[in-house]
């Protein structure tokens, strides 16, 4: 269970300060906590502290990241997280820098992160109304090359299970254990995911995939990008999948005509991609992997719902989550020649 | 066949968002807040003036695809067991049959869940 059930009570609070001080080499002094809106899957709160002296002498504002009460089925824990940001920081992505992190439930009950705050705007429906962003398109294509330019085998990312058949016919795999798991049958995805299996390309370039890379996972102050958020689905897959995931209809925020996440139009942000990673996208691949994509987010629209079903999270949100899914249904049938 | 929580079950959550009932968890910014409830009576209000004809529909065709009768909630899960199996790959006899079969419950559920996603401005 996450500390944010419930008000942080004191006793976190001051466990929370005993941890920075031992790590931090210096007295603590927690400034500010609270929760931050947002984060279905993960609990972010704002994290301001004073140290007095030592090596991290100053103030400094943090975010800090622990489980929800219940979580989405192949999203990584915190301590796995850590690592993922901590690597594409490594190799230039731009991410809020990370901290530290606890593995252990002694200090908040789960374990959590630390990293520092940046700023700027992520939400999607405000970010589209902005115009064509072509700066940032481009700056987003050129960060997606840099985190494909992780490559397995990679010894502190080798807790992600690197493919053994095709990227593809693992996702097929996995979303159908995902709606067996959830119980409901579901005719339009299935259908979605037998053609899904029909056409699987084969296996090809195995790079680190973000796999929530869209717009309302960065962030943007003054038309410029300031982090890229949420690494908590990352593993190995092929790059046409990112691309796809953030070219997807279902993540443009209504903005269907700019196909680049909402902001720009698609060839800005492919030109970037290719410029700055040296391939060819493989236009079919991205075909493919947008069908994927509705695939995929209908599948998680309906896993954060059952949260709610469940009784173990009720929230209105999560519970409208789940009438997302007969759109992306409808896309599904329409990508697929369902018969329009 | 409609998603759950359905209509009655989401009014059922904001009488308890407006009575104060704390284990409803909710977003703190209070415009999305608003903007959440205004589309969770709009789903309900929807579903209500439709009544139960989409569901018969469905029935019906489903009854007719699949050669057999039953609750909605079977036949749906022997449709998507079959079509899993590859029963309905193109090529076969039922192929279009289905394709407009799902065409039109899929559609008839977003005029529901969210209408103005049948804009022509959306692309569908």
């Amino acid at each position: 269970m996450g500390v944010m059930d419930r008000e942080v009570s004191g006793d976190s609070k001051a466990r929370l300060r005993d941890f920075l001080t031992d790590e931090a080499g210096g007295a603590v002094e927690i400034t500010d906590l609270r929760r931050l809106p947002g984060g279905s899957i993960q609990e972010n709160l704002l994290l301001d502290i004073s140290v007095a002296d030592g090596e991290w002498a100053g103030d400094h504002e943090l975010v800090l990241r622990l489980d929800a009460a219940s979580s989405v089925a192949a999203s990584h824990g915190r301590a796995e997280e850590f690592l993922l940001l901590k690597e594409a920081h490594r190799a230039g992505v731009t991410v809020p820098t990370p901290c530290l992190s606890s593995a252990g439930d002694g200090i908040l009950g789960g374990p959590f992160y630390v990293m520092h705050r940046v700023r700027g705007e992520a939400a999607g429906h405000r970010l589209v109304k902005q115009g064509p962003m072509e700066a940032l398109v481009r700056e987003l294509g050129a960060e997606l090359a840099r985190i494909h330019s992780i490559t397995p085998p990679h010894e502190v990312l080798s807790f992600l299970a690197v493919p053994d058949v095709s990227p593809a016919q693992d996702a097929v795999a996995r979303y159908r254990r995902y709606l067996d798991d959830l119980g409901d049958a579901r005719p339009a995805l299935e259908w979605g995911l037998r053609w899904l299996e029909l056409k699987a390309p084969g296996k090809s370039e195995i790079v680190l995939c973000h796999r929530d890379f869209r717009t309302g996972n960065y962030m943007v102050e003054d038309g410029r990008l300031t982090g890229i958020l949420d690494w908590e689905f990352a593993g190995w897959g092929e790059p046409e999948e990112d691309i796809a995931w953030f070219c997807a209809k279902c993540w443009r925020f209504g903005a269907v005509d700019m196909e680049a996440g909402g902001i720009a139009p698609r060839e800005s942000f492919t030109k970037a991609y290719e410029e700055a990673s040296g391939r060819t996208i493989d236009d079919s691949r991205v075909a493919y992997w947008e069908v994927m994509a509705h695939v995929r987010w209908a599948v998680i629209a309906c896993q954060q719902a059952a949260r709610h079903l469940s009784g173990l999270e009720e929230s209105l949100e999560l519970a409208l989550t789940q009438h997302v899914v007969p759109e992306l249904e409808l896309e599904v049938l329409h990508l697929t020649d369902g018969a329009a | 066949m409609r998603d759950r929580p359905m209509g009655e079950d989401l009014l059922g959550i904001i009488a308890r968002i407006k009575d104060g009932d704390p284990s409803v968890r909710l977003p703190e910014d209070g415009r999305y807040k608003e903007l959440m409830i205004a589309n969770a009576e709009a789903i309900a209000a929807r579903q209500k003036e439709a009544g139960d004809g989409p569901e018969r529909r469905e029935q019906e065709d489903l009854a007719r695809i699949l050669g057999n009768k039953g609750p909605l909630s079977d036949l749906n899960r022997a449709l998507a067991a079959a079509i899993r199996r590859g029963e309905y790959d193109p090529g076969t006899a039922d192929f279009d049959a289905l394709g407009k079969h799902l065409w039109r419950t899929a559609l008839e559920r977003v005029r529901e869940s969210n209408p103005k996603a049948l804009r022509p401005s959306s692309g569908v």
